[in-house]
């Protein structure tokens, strides 16, 4: 990805993580980060917890009941980026990324089939994975195309490199919205990841600056081994230390985290400057800000982005 | 299914063609038309599991359906693709879904082609996309139902490998030694129609020089279940745009489709014009306003005029409401005299599959010169005025669009090309 993607505002919301442990935190929340510090992620909590209360602002009162938690958290975060960014969603066009996308809704069907031989119309509708998106087009009037996307442990680039072939062809502006909820209990003991969103709102670069609240740069796979720069936070291990299980599997870890070492990058003074990896890149780039680069993924080559943050108030 | 008199295309007014010249005049300057060769097709369906097989039960006209291969608290019939489906190789296990099997029949017919254009443009310039809607969602019913019958998880089931969505994608990118952009496009029955649209993106943005889509669904509990509870599912073959018409059937396929930035093939792929209806979850907009816009957007996209289209393959679900909205959205933009048919009523109607199947379908009909006939479909609809195929038509076909229609409002038409 050689264009730059700019951020023209972003949020995150992570329910169940402790304040402490989340990236942007330790600065007091610069970026529009919200998170529960008197709820502890526990496992307990999670299996019996309702989520503290969204926001569906987004939403019209008739749409708001029955929503999982998936598209509730993807109100919420969609809502926090596009006040960041001060902007309506009715003009842009919306990708939702989520690796297990509305899981409970497909665990739900599942019991009724099981129990009562039946499946519920309403519910029926609502699991597909467009859900949340088809929802938001419906109460902003938008009419643009919107399209929904999975890639596992890779959704976070996979989902930057969607927005970027966007930007590049018709789309001027992009809802990116990252959702994760909970994997109900009987479909998986291996994946209780937290529930967690993140939203970007993404344009196209008008000119070669750093847009106004930061700027994404250069995505490509590159080995883990030649990142000079330490990802500022792993995001991975803050929600993982506020959990009480061991994290030493692969399969333990949070399918989006590095959502939130993106919005932290974004959000905060730079720690620790990166050369400006590539010529590429300054050719794109000029007299930038130094930049941090994130590591997207896992294993030895992982995707990884070069991120500008906004500029100092 | 009755095949009887031919009533032919109506070769009638062509309604709104000057309005439709000026939108794709506009978008024509925009962008000079790019379009990405078809490279190879790779195909399992009810219909057979080759392109030719499959080509020529479309044009036989035949549905090929029977019951569900589960137990169902009421009556349908399924499309479904022919057994037994050979298991994964057992290092593959973990992947192993219906879904997985259904993809891995056809995956034969376009390695040789991977191989060459990954020979010319390198591994890491593949992307590999997937387009469905329900993942291995027929696994997950098995492992549930394991789960709650012994309260002790499946030890062979993974969520993250045979359920999720993308996992498929990740197979298939191992198997064919790719490293290139991998993942699913899930928007229902829109999937894979958007994941050719996203295919056709990554190149365009210079970010893969050709890109493997797999359009797949496979038949599972869930999905005939809910389209029941809907109240949209048949007790037959649908039969798309008949008086008699009363709702869908459940069909399941694999459609591969390689789309490259340079070489030969059958046909080419134009453009993908999406829209959104912003309407209602599961129900089309009446008028058929958001389907249209797609059409619309698709033909400005490819720089080209409503006049110019010579067939279009109809979602053409056979339910009361989507036939009558489509047809409107239809004739809103071109001409009545264009042929159009629905291939639902022989393959049903396979979701997530069916955006890349159809357009498997157009490519075949652009290249054998051949139009598939709408199988069902007499006595047709008056209301309907739209001219369906009911015999297969021998035509030389440049121009063919490929509807498909989604929940969630979501809309996306195909343009094909001929080279």
């Amino acid at each position: 990805m050689k264009q730059p993607l700019t951020v023209l505002g972003f949020g995150a919301v992570a329910p169940y993580t402790r304040a402490d442990a989340l990236p942007g935190s330790v600065d007091g929340l610069p970026s529009p980060v919200r998170s529960r510090a008197d709820e502890p992620y526990t496992s307990t909590a999670r299996a019996a917890g309702e989520l503290p209360k969204l926001d569906l602002a987004l939403l019209e009162r008739t749409l708001r009941r029955g929503l999982s938690e998936v598209t509730r958290l993807f109100m919420h975060a969609a809502k926090l980026a596009l006040d960041d960014a001060g902007r309506e969603a009715e003009h842009m066009h919306v990708i939702f990324a989520s690796a297990f996308g509305e899981i409970a809704t497909a665990e739900a069907l599942l019991a009724e089939a099981y129990d009562r031989d039946g499946s519920s119309p309403a519910r029926f509708r609502n699991s597909v994975h467009n859900t949340a998106a088809g929802l938001l087009s419906i109460s902003t009037k938008n009419h643009l195309s919107c399209t929904a996307v999975a890639a596992g442990w890779e959704t976070v680039p996979m989902a930057l490199l969607e927005a970027a072939a966007q930007l590049a062809s018709q789309a001027e502006t992009v809802l990116l919205v990252f959702a994760e909820e909970r994997v109900p209990h009987a479909l998986s003991v291996e994946h209780q990841h937290s529930p967690l969103a993140a939203a970007f709102v993404l344009a196209r670069a008008a000119t070669p600056a750093i847009g106004p609240q930061g700027s994404l740069v250069n995505l490509r796979r590159r080995p883990r081994s030649e990142l000079t720069v330490a990802t500022p936070l792993s995001a991975t291990e803050a929600l993982a230390s506020s959990t009480d299980r061991a994290r030493d599997d692969e399969l333990d870890q949070h399918p989006i985290a590095s959502v939130l070492s993106l919005v932290h990058a974004l959000s905060s003074p730079i720690r620790a400057s990166a050369p400006l990896g590539s010529a590429r890149a300054s050719a794109a780039v000029p007299a930038p800000r130094s930049a941090t680069t994130i590591a997207l993924s896992d294993g030895e080559n992982p995707w990884c982005i070069d991120v500008y943050p906004r500029a100092e108030a | 299914m009755e095949e009887g008199s031919a009533q032919g295309v109506h070769e009638t007014g062509v309604v709104g063609l000057k309005r439709q010249k000026s939108w794709a005049n506009s978008a024509r300057s925009m962008r000079a038309a790019e379009r990405h060769v078809i490279a190879a097709m790779g195909v399992a369906s009810a219909l057979g599991d080759s392109c030719d097989d499959a080509f020529r039960a479309l044009l036989r006209g035949r549905p090929v359906v029977s019951r569900p291969p589960f137990a169902l608290p009421f009556e349908t019939v399924t499309g479904l693709v022919a057994g037994p489906l050979d298991p994964l190789p057992s290092k593959l296990t973990v992947y192993d879904s219906r879904l997985a099997r259904i993809a891995l029949r056809a995956l034969p017919q376009v390695t040789q082609a991977v191989e060459r254009v990954r020979a010319r443009y390198g591994r890491e310039r593949i992307g590999v996309l997937v387009g469905t809607s329900t993942g291995g969602l027929d696994a997950t019913e098995l492992a549930y139902r394991e789960y709650r019958d012994t309260e002790r998880h499946a030890a062979s089931f993974s969520l993250r490998r045979a359920h999720a969505f993308d996992a498929l994608a990740a197979l298939v990118r191992d198997l064919l030694d790719l490293s290139g952009p991998t993942y699913a496009v899930s928007t229902a029955c829109t999937s894979s129609a958007k994941a050719l649209a996203s295919a056709r993106r990554l190149i365009l943005a210079d970010l893969c020089d050709a890109v493997l889509v797999v359009g797949v669904d496979a038949v599972c509990e869930t999905t005939l279940r809910g389209f029941h509870s809907l109240g949209v599912l048949s007790t037959q073959a649908a039969r798309p745009f008949c008086a008699q018409r009363d709702g869908i059937h459940i069909g399941e396929g694999a459609a591969l489709m390689l789309l490259a930035r340079a070489g030969e093939g059958p046909a080419y792929v134009s453009a993908v014009g999406e829209s959104s209806d912003a309407h209602s979850m599961s129900a089309p907009q009446p008028e058929g306003l958001g389907a249209s816009d797609a059409i619309v957007r698709g033909l400005a996209e490819a720089g080209l005029d409503a006049s110019q289209v010579d067939y279009l393959n109809a979602h053409g679900t056979g339910t009361q409401q989507n036939d009558i909205a489509e047809s409107r959205a239809i004739l809103r933009v071109l001409p009545r005299s264009v042929p159009v048919s629905s291939t639902k009523g022989l393959t049903g109607h396979t979701l997530g599959a069916c955006g890349t199947l159809e357009a498997l379908f157009v490519a075949l009909a652009i290249d054998r010169g051949e139009l598939p006939p709408s199988a069902g479909a007499i006595p047709l609809d008056t209301e309907i005025e739209l001219g369906v195929l009911t015999q297969p038509v021998r035509r030389r076909v440049q121009v063919a669009l490929s509807n498909a229609l989604a929940f969630g409002g979501s809309n996306a038409c195909v343009v094909l090309t001929a080279p």
